[in-house]
């Protein structure tokens, strides 16, 4: 497998790029972090309407915080890459430029994975959901469609990363959007209609739906919403796809690629 | 000989806040396979947009940019897999990686089949003096060894054409050695070089052409002796005198482009240019301010040509 491999692509950006590479950063932002995240929304909404509500909550912030890392950590990727001046050595290779945004993806998707596995765990042990057994298989498929939509969405930041030296002002923006609009603690259907449409553009907006309704906080058929997701995910990758061809020629005629951050 | 590279009226403009900067100013040169060819001229005279076109990295504003016979705009994957580069300084690499490990990573990038990488890689970094480095963090590298490596990693694909983007910067005198051997062992391998340089020296020990760059524009190309020769016209000396007035002879207008160094007490070695064509003539103005030792006309160097053309650039 390829990823394993000692002196594979992907191990060593891993190596080369990636932010945590001690146990103790990885104890500390992958499983201390997100339990932090999910204590401070738990304990705001137990205080505002009761403790009824909390699973739905930390069910939606396990979802989103997944998202965060993903997002997150595959952009930092590429301000690296600008820092150490290595991104032009990269897109001047002959491998296509969303070959390898997409290669460097796998990284943070194996730390997405991660993330919410842990987060499942904290939610099962300290807030006392209870992990439906039963639906290991739905949670599974999820999880790798809902993985897919969001670094389908991340693929277009690490396009329009190839154009701006620091896309972090897109980015933090992009994830406040997702805390508000894809329903992490509250149900879109609350939304105006208008706002209630983009927020079902967005990705994991039906994931977190999914996932409640596997939980049983919820009542929707999974697949169906599972479905919306996949397609949500599919468009994102084909936009990414004519995005990134069309980020590198902007990017070559006002010499973008050759900033520093 | 096969032109490799073609560039016909290229021009490049950079769009600034503060409005449009002109960085190359329709210029044309053909460079042939095998050639060591240079790009020198001072800061900001374009010589690295140059190279960036070349290397398919920056989209020309105008003209016609062929490499190895593919139009840099339009087939620029197909250029990639032929040319490399390396840009001086200590810059694109990843620090947290091995020599080795550096080399692997390109690999892939350069779709080096997996059964062959480990005879390339040792290949390569014996070739660069790196084998013993070769599992040393690269944040532990010298500019030297960062260089070495930025080559062994330009090798990867066997390129027809390497692009040196001042390579020797910042490098001691024995890594620069070491560097300008490389450069001339790949040259003898049929290996195209582009080399931008400050250092004249070097440039003219390299190159078998060079073209300066100033002010976006092409002054002159050809080869090195070739320049040389068209600044025949130019009477520079060397004197040793003995003088009390050396401040008085800098500020005289009739000497250009004064060097001294003092010798002992009063005794100066001094290089200059003036225009009196004649040896006995040049003695006797000079008489004026010392007792003149010796005197006689030197060689023209590339770095006499190179001040001539740039005189009144910033």
């Amino acid at each position: 497998m390829f990823w394993i491999h000692k002196y594979g692509f992907t191990n060593l950006s891993y190596k080369a790029l990636y932010s945590f590479q001690s146990l103790k950063l990885f104890i500390l932002f992958r499983i201390v972090d997100p339990f932090m995240n999910y204590l401070f929304y738990a304990t705001l909404v137990s205080a505002m309407i009761g403790s009824d509500y909390l699973s739905f909550v930390v069910i939606g912030n396990i979802a989103s915080y997944t998202c965060h890392t993903i997002m997150i950590n595959f952009m930092t990727m590429f301000r690296f890459e600008r820092r150490y001046g290595t991104l032009e050595l990269n897109i001047a290779s002959p491998s296509p430029t969303l070959w390898i945004i997409i290669r460097k993806a796998i990284v943070p998707l194996f730390d997405g994975m991660f993330v919410f596995t842990v987060g499942l765990l904290i939610g099962w042990l300290i807030f006392d959901i209870p992990l439906p057994l039963d639906q290991i298989g739905n949670i599974l498929v999820l999880f790798i469609v809902t993985l897919f939509s969001v670094l389908a969405f991340s693929l277009l930041f690490a396009c329009l990363s190839l154009l701006f030296a620091n896309v972090n002002l897109f980015l933090n923006l992009a994830l406040a959007v997702f805390q508000v609009f894809c329903g992490v603690n509250f149900s879109v259907t609350l939304l105006p209609n208008s706002l209630e449409f983009i927020a079902r553009m967005l990705p994991l907006t039906h994931s977190i739906e999914a996932l409640r309704s596997i939980y049983g906080i919820e009542s929707y058929s999974v697949y169906p919403l599972l479905g919306k997701e996949l397609i949500i995910g599919i468009c994102y990758l084909l936009v990414s796809l004519v995005f990134a061809t069309m980020m590198e020629k902007v990017a070559r005629k006002n010499g973008a690629l050759l900033k520093s951050v | 000989m096969e032109n490799v590279i073609e560039v016909k009226d290229l021009t490049r403009v950079y769009k600034l806040k503060e409005g449009n900067k002109l960085a190359l100013d329709h210029i044309s040169f053909d460079v042939k396979r095998g050639e060591v060819f240079g790009l020198l001229g001072p800061n900001g005279a374009g010589k690295t947009t140059t190279i960036k076109i070349l290397t398919t990295l920056l989209l020309p504003t105008e003209g016609d940019v062929k490499v190895l016979g593919y139009d840099v705009v339009s087939e620029s994957q197909k250029i990639r897999n032929q040319i490399n580069f390396v840009y001086g300084g200590e810059r694109g690499v990843y620090g947290r990686l091995t020599g080795k490990e550096y080399l692997y990573y390109f690999c892939t990038l350069y779709k080096v089949k997996r059964k062959e990488q480990p005879a390339l890689i040792d290949k390569l970094l014996d070739l660069v003096s790196l084998k013993e480095a070769e599992n040393q963090k690269i944040h532990t590298f010298s500019k030297g060894m960062i260089q070495r490596l930025h080559i062994a990693r330009c090798l990867i694909n066997e390129p027809k054409i390497l692009f040196l983007d001042e390579p020797t910067i910042g490098l001691d005198p024995v890594g620069a050695r070491l560097l300008r051997d490389l450069v001339r062992e790949l040259s003898e391998q049929g290996i195209t070089v582009i080399l931008t340089t400050h250092y004249m020296q070097e440039a003219d020990d390299l190159c078998d052409r060079i073209a300066f760059i100033r002010d976006g524009k092409i002054s002159i190309i050809g080869e090195p002796s070739h320049i040389k020769e068209s600044c025949n016209h130019l009477n520079l000396y060397e004197a040793i005198l003995s003088t009390e007035h050396l401040e008085k002879l800098k500020a005289d207008q009739t000497f250009k482009n004064v060097e001294e160094e003092v010798l002992k007490g009063s005794f100066v070695h001094i290089k200059f240019e003036m225009k009196i064509s004649s040896e006995d003539e040049a003695t006797s103005y000079l008489e004026q301010f010392g007792q003149v030792l010796k005197l006689s006309k030197r060689e023209i160097s590339l770095e006499d040509a190179y001040i001539y053309l740039m005189e009144d650039v910033g």
